[in-house]
């Protein structure tokens, strides 16, 4: 068995983990499944293709990370000054941005084989792989720094609470609209951020890559919370990593072995994601279970 | 240093369940008052605490704090010089985070700025030597997720965060209703301390009738809606529970209904 399929899945993990690192943030911190994802993701894919189409890499990525957090503040306006649900803020913007992205890429799918990528300064130095190694790597390492160092902030520290109890917030002489805000603006854009990626490492943009990011997303907090468990904040960022990556790689291993076929993916990560949120309901059950089983021995 | 002149709200207006909550409060606070307030439920109470917060506008009337007019001010804005504190503990505090990220939340209400580091050394210093002076032990267990302490416990770390920047204005609801007798007895001790160290304006509504006359200088008594008795000075100090049950009696023409102050009565 060719054991390279580890090494791309590595990297296609790392390229994930911004979008797992944006899922963290608003599913655990601000404690909103927040369905933006999927539009972002695309929007972010979209940008960056088209700029580093026209020769701007590195703008691109820059532009994805932008155009995502824009995505997330309309979802923050629609969900605090128009008082709309959280989830269907988010799926209205997502809706929403189908006819955005269409309209950037200007056609459903681009091609970057013969355009620069954000790697291709470092190709001559390194291998191919090499650079787009270390580049991803490096931009998911300035991330998750980032983040942590901006958690320990005030502001940090009061998106920690907006999901927490929200009036506290509130008595701290913030308002929570605005920590909801920034942290949906900061977690779209790290999602578009990673559509940036994607994109140019792959070398081409396609309108529907988008679909069920919300599902990957959630698989890769939470596979990384089994190895993790939910510490410090630190500790949790990295665990978001470390979980997109194994998710990769435990696809890959299923597709190479023939577990299952390509088309299954979907299904399966939802399973997964369902299966795993489901754990505390069904340890409790089982306890309750166990309880009265117990009370029934002794009557 | 505060004025509430003429207050009125009036819930779920123009529709048959309209309550009007709130019918005119007149009420001027000294600077360093201590009042307490009483009254059954349902009398307004928690209302005009609320209107006072800012949680929601009231219809009429106005609220000036400081000379500074804060009728329409948004609530967090309020916050900065209105601490709050509530009958349950959860509300107070965000269980999820570690005592000193929940002491470092309320202290950001000091001049520090947004992207300014939340928990500096020297905070951290200052929060355990605050929550040292609770005597529970508290202190050395900074970094322990909120939701981990008991209700008290929760309490008294909230009263501690609520007085951690000096407040201009204090407000206790209930705020020991929920804990039992001993502990209750103990945060209200530390109330009376808090308070008196700083000197904070504070308005406190208890359902323990002894505990209102004998913390505070002053007791207002609140029915439908309306302060109906606002006692301080010697009035007040010749007076004792059944004297105010009578003087109850007298204002509003019915017992005073609220099973708790009933139990309250002999102690």
């Amino acid at each position: 068995m060719n054991l390279n399929f580890l090494l791309d899945s590595g990297l296609l993990g790392l390229e994930y983990a911004m979008l797992a690192l944006g899922v963290y943030i608003t599913f655990r911190i601000l404690n909103i499944p927040d369905l933006t994802v999927d539009g972002s993701f695309t929007f972010g894919l979209a940008v960056s293709a088209v700029f580093a189409a026209g020769g701007h890499p590195f703008l691109g990525l820059l532009m994805a990370l932008l155009a995502g957090a824009v995505a997330g503040c309309v979802t923050g306006l629609l969900q605090t000054r128009w008082g709309i649900h959280p989830i269907l803020a988010g799926i209205l913007t997502m809706s929403g941005l189908y006819t955005i992205n269409i309209t950037v890429m200007g056609s459903p799918n681009i091609s970057l084989i013969n355009s620069n990528k954000f790697f291709t300064f470092l190709e001559d130095a390194l291998t191919k792989d090499g650079a787009r190694y270390l580049t991803v790597g490096v931009i998911v390492l300035l991330c998750v720094g980032l983040l942590a160092l901006f958690f320990k902030t005030s502001l940090g520290l009061c998106i920690r609470a907006t999901g927490n109890n929200e009036a506290m917030v509130r008595a701290s002489s913030i308002n929570p609209n605005f920590t909801k805000m920034v942290a949906l603006a900061l977690s779209n854009g790290l999602v578009a951020l990673s559509g940036g990626v994607l994109a140019q490492c792959q070398g081409y943009a396609d309108i529907n890559s988008g679909s069920g990011m919300i599902v990957i997303g959630l698989a890769s907090v939470i596979i990384g919370e089994v190895f993790f468990g939910r510490r410090s904040i630190l500790l949790c960022l990295i665990s978001a990593v470390v979980g997109s990556v194994v998710y990769r790689i435990i696809i890959a291993l299923a597709l190479q072995l023939d577990l299952f076929d390509a088309n299954a993916l979907k299904l399966i990560s939802a399973v997964i994601v369902a299966v795993t949120l489901a754990v505390p309901a069904f340890k409790t059950r089982f306890q309750n279970w166990r309880t009265r089983r117990e009370a029934g021995k002794h009557a | 240093m505060l004025k509430i002149t003429d207050l009125h709200k009036t819930f779920l207006k123009g529709t048959p369940n309209a309550h009007h909550a709130l019918r005119g409060i007149n009420l001027t606070l000294n600077d360093g008052d201590f009042v307490t307030v009483i009254g059954s439920n349902g009398a307004g109470k928690s209302t005009l605490f609320n209107a006072i917060a800012g949680s929601f506008l009231c219809d009429s009337g106005s609220i000036v704090l400081d000379g500074q007019d804060i009728t329409f001010v948004k609530e967090h804005r309020r916050a900065k010089q209105i601490s709050r504190m509530f009958q349950d503990p959860m509300l107070g505090t965000a269980p999820d985070l570690t005592i000193q990220e929940n002491m470092a939340l309320a202290y950001s209400k000091s001049v520090k700025g947004m992207l300014s580091w939340a928990l500096s050394k020297q905070d951290a210093q200052l929060f355990r030597e605050t929550l040292a002076q609770l005597n529970m032990g508290i202190e050395d267990r900074m970094k322990t997720k909120m939701g981990q302490l008991s209700g008290g416990q929760r309490q008294a770390v909230a009263l501690m965060m609520a007085t951690l920047v000096t407040p201009r204005l204090l407000l206790l609801d209930e705020h020991t209703a929920a804990l039992d007798p001993v502990t209750a007895e103990k945060v209200l001790d530390i109330t009376r301390d808090v308070v008196a160290k700083h000197s904070i304006t504070t308005m406190m509504i208890t359902h323990n009738i002894a505990s209102a006359l004998s913390m505070g200088n002053r007791t207002i008594m609140m029915e439908q809606g309306q302060i109906v008795l606002d006692l301080s000075g010697p009035e007040r100090d010749n007076l004792d529970v059944s004297g105010l049950l009578e003087l109850y009696r007298q204002r509003c023409n019915r017992e005073l209904d609220n099973d708790r102050m009933l139990l309250n009565h002999d102690n």
